[in-house]
């Protein structure tokens, strides 16, 4: 099962689960992520993934609780390229609640490849997932306007360079997949830094 | 405008087109005048105006004779003394842009700073920093000559400063208005000053100053009226920090004399022989003094302790009325007297007994600190900017003493906060851009001048800014000097095979210290080969076998960082962090505060005695 997407360069791509055979993609992966992007996914400087890291975002994902996609462009010849992950994460106390994470390798950054996942992220959220719940450094302004075009949201300071984000989502996901992409090509004129597709 | 703003008086010097023209217009006004005070042995000597320009003159001409043309950097890799400010104004002479470098910089980064500003002198201290030049030679294809102020010359490669002066000599003998003309043609917008700041990865970014930088810098501070010819400076912090370099320029507009002497362990002895009217620091230093009379008297006790403790409360009774605008009451007034007496006056002796006030910047000092120094009759105003900002945005004044707060901008600075809280800045004291990054230059600075601080804060119902939070991921020592705890992360765990996690602590603390967490797989397997006994976690994150191996790890660590960011201290948690415990989200993004919150007794526990 997947989804597909167009991208704002216009580039072809799919969406689909991910896997516990993608274990090794997501290792490889996260080595082609720039220091600045490791940083960014998870607010700390990490320089490989772990085992025990692995086991938690690839073992874990059981699409009830834990939603992981992964974003695959199409190049000219047919071929998929990974690009990004997304996921959502169900906290355990807070049934409403969940965390996200998206996750673009450098290169395909500005191209709209995390609102992407994350406007099909929102349609498969966990059943009862009315907030999102999550920490992002201050001075990542392109995340936090992707998680502004989700619903109203609530950011706090949480220590030096560091927001505690609450977003309340709309009762359904946006009906249009290609809203989203067309909102990353940056034409919202009330979200001038749509097309910064980054990190969050 | 505001009453509070001091007018403008019209005898005063205008803005200079350079700090080279600044000194000569100050030694052209007071030539006999005493410029700097120096240590010599066991006793200090002065140099007037005049005298400072023969030696300043000389080796700006000797620059010449080695080639230096307009613009080209010229570096000083030394401790604060009389040759750096020497050093420094004649490369301003001669028309070249300063780099500086700390004594403390290990030799990589030297090698950097050195070839990305394509320095082609260095002014090195001594034999230690000639070593680390050295060592980089071959990557420093720009550098033709180091000049040394105590180190062995060569004849060749490493000159000492007499060879300089000779070649100086006869320069100016073969054209005495050589240094003159440069002089002449120095414009505002010419390169001045170009100083490395650490960002929160990757190389240091040199901040490029012209002159205009710090001649505004100078002439707005002249026009605070808060200092004056008949004040005598004590300086001692480090001049390769654009808060040292400011003092000079202040220094130049205004005319004082200024004793320097930057060797941290004579502070005391030197406050007392010199007895200033004004120094400058960062509120490390104004913790270390508060620090070390609150601890004698504490560990003294019985009477004194009691005695101590009420000439303060009073002390500070007094202070809080005079500074609301009103005058103490007879009672208090009358116990002030005996507190100043007893009590008071003796902090005021430790510090040379004439000084009018503190300055403290490049970091946030503690307003519970500040409060102290002001019972004891000793205002702290504290003061805010950037390198980027050529260090001086905002002061709090005398006649406006507020704690917690960083004063008003310097006039014709702008100060804005932005949407999201960020302290925009615009003026004459802003950098026109980090060295070849213009990238990263349009990422701070707008098209139409506005500087974007990466500091979080709010300005009151008076216009008076206060800081409360940080947009970047750089924490700030009490010393004033940036550490990227990034940086330090993914060395450490370069080194480190069993680290999960490392949060490294400083903010506001005089070093840096760091909570690690160890990964549960690396862990138990390192039991294992090393034959433990234990399979539990806890068991085995506190055995003595883990923390000595943690240990030359954080050694292996320190040895490949700057002084300053090394890791002093250290604990080791007694579980990885996890999501369960919310030191993760579940996504496993580390919440730091929540980390910093549960074991803030542990980072205590590193900085006691």
């Amino acid at each position: 099962m997947f989804a597909e997407a167009r991208l704002s360069d216009g580039s072809r791509a799919l969406i689909w689960d991910l896997l516990p055979g993608d274990r090794e993609a997501v290792r490889e992966g996260f080595e082609k992520l720039s220091e600045e992007t490791r940083f960014h996914r998870f607010l700390a400087a990490v320089p490989h993934l772990t085992e025990t890291m692995l086991d938690h975002l690839v073992d874990e994902i059981d699409g009830v609780d834990h939603v992981a996609l992964a974003l695959v462009v199409v190049d000219a010849a047919g071929n998929g390229v990974p690009a990004g992950v997304a996921r959502m994460i169900r906290y355990s106390d807070e049934r409403d609640a969940a965390d996200v994470a998206v996750t673009v390798i450098d290169e395909f950054q500005r191209r709209g490849v995390a609102t992407a996942l994350l406007g099909e992220l929102m349609r498969r959220r966990p059943a009862g997932v009315t907030r999102l719940v999550t920490t992002v450094t201050a001075d990542n302004a392109a995340s936090l306007a992707m998680l502004r075009r989700l619903g109203p949201t609530v950011a706090e300071p949480a220590g030096p360079n560091r927001l505690d984000v609450v977003v309340e989502l709309p009762d359904h996901g946006p009906d249009d997949p290609e809203s989203d992409v067309v909102a990353a090509a940056g034409t919202d004129p009330e979200h001038p830094s749509a097309a910064g597709d980054e990190i969050l | 405008m505001d009453s509070t703003i001091p007018t403008y008086d019209d005898t005063r010097p205008g803005q200079a087109a350079s700090l080279a023209r600044m000194f000569y217009d100050r030694v052209a006004a007071t030539p006999d005048l005493e410029a700097f005070r120096y240590p010599d042995g066991d006793r200090w000597r002065s140099l007037t105006w005049r005298e400072a320009d023969q030696t300043v003159r000389t080796l700006a001409a000797g620059l010449l004779a080695l080639g230096i043309r307009p613009e080209e950097r010229v570096a000083i890799l030394s401790g604060t003394r009389v040759e750096w400010l020497e050093a420094d104004l004649a490369i301003m002479c001669a028309g070249a842009a300063t780099t500086t470098v700390y004594p403390t910089t290990n030799a990589d980064d030297v090698a950097f700073i050195l070839s990305d500003s394509g320095s082609r002198v260095v002014f090195a201290e001594d034999d230690t920093q000639i070593a680390k030049l050295r060592a980089c030679r071959d990557r420093l294809p720009d550098l033709v000559r180091v000049v040394t102020f105590d180190g062995h010359a060569d004849g060749g490669w490493v000159l000492s400063l007499p060879d300089l002066v000779a070649l100086g000599a006869r320069r100016l003998v073969e054209d005495p208005a050589a240094v003159d003309r440069v002089v002449a043609a120095i414009g505002p917008e010419h390169l001045a000053t170009l100083i490395y700041t650490s960002g929160t990865t990757g190389q240091p970014k040199g901040v490029e100053l012209p002159h205009r930088c710090w001649t505004y810098i100078g002439a707005a501070a002249d026009r605070l009226d808060i200092l004056s010819p008949e004040d005598l400076q004590f300086l001692w912090l480090p001049l390769s920090h654009s808060f040292g370099k400011m003092l000079e320029a202040v220094q130049l507009q205004i005319g004082f004399p200024t004793a320097i002497d930057g060797r941290l362990e004579r502070i005391v002895d030197n406050l007392a022989v010199v007895r200033p009217t004004f120094m400058a620091g960062p509120p490390r230093i104004f913790e270390k003094v508060h620090g070390k009379v609150v601890q004698t008297v504490e560990e003294d006790g019985g009477v004194k302790a009691v005695l101590f403790g009420w000439a303060f409360r009073v002390g500070d009774q007094v202070a809080r009325s005079r500074a609301a605008g009103g005058r103490p009451s007879r009672l208090l007034s009358a116990q002030h007297a005996v507190a100043d007496r007893l009590v008071l006056s003796k902090i005021r002796q430790r510090l040379g007994g004439r000084i009018r006030f503190l300055v403290s910047g490049s970091a946030a000092l503690s307003p519970d600190v500040a409060r102290w120094f002001h019972a004891a009759g000793l205002l702290v105003l504290e003061g805010y900017g950037l390198t980027e900002t050529s260090a001086g945005t905002c002061l709090v004044l005398p006649h406006d003493p507020v704690f917690g707060y960083v004063g008003r901008p310097l006039a014709d600075t702008e100060v804005r906060i932005a949407a999201d809280g960020e302290i925009l800045v615009r003026g004459p004291g802003v950098m026109r851009g980090y060295h070849h990054l213009p990238e990263a230059t349009a990422e701070v600075l707008s098209d139409d001048g506005w500087f974007a601080t990466g500091d979080v804060g709010e300005l009151d119902a008076h216009g008076r800014l206060r800081i409360t939070d940080r947009k970047k991921d750089l924490i700030k020592t009490s010393g004033g000097k940036y550490i990227a705890p990034q940086a330090i992360e993914i060395i450490f765990k370069a080194v480190c095979p069993l680290a999960s996690q490392m949060i490294v602590h400083a903010d506001g603390r005089s070093y840096a210290t760091a909570l690690i967490a160890l990964d549960p797989d690396a862990l138990l397997q390192w039991g294992r080969a090393q034959g433990l006994p234990s399979t539990d976690y806890a068991a085995l994150a506190g055995s003595t076998q883990v923390h000595d191996y943690v240990q030359a790890c954080v050694e292996q660590l320190n040895a490949r960082l700057n002084r300053w960011e090394t890791i002093k201290k250290f604990r080791i948690l007694d579980h990885d962090l996890s999501v369960d415990t919310g030191e993760l989200t579940p996504s496993m993004k580390v919440r730091r505060r929540v980390v910093e919150t549960a074991y803030a007794e542990l980072l205590d526990s590193m900085y006691v005695g």
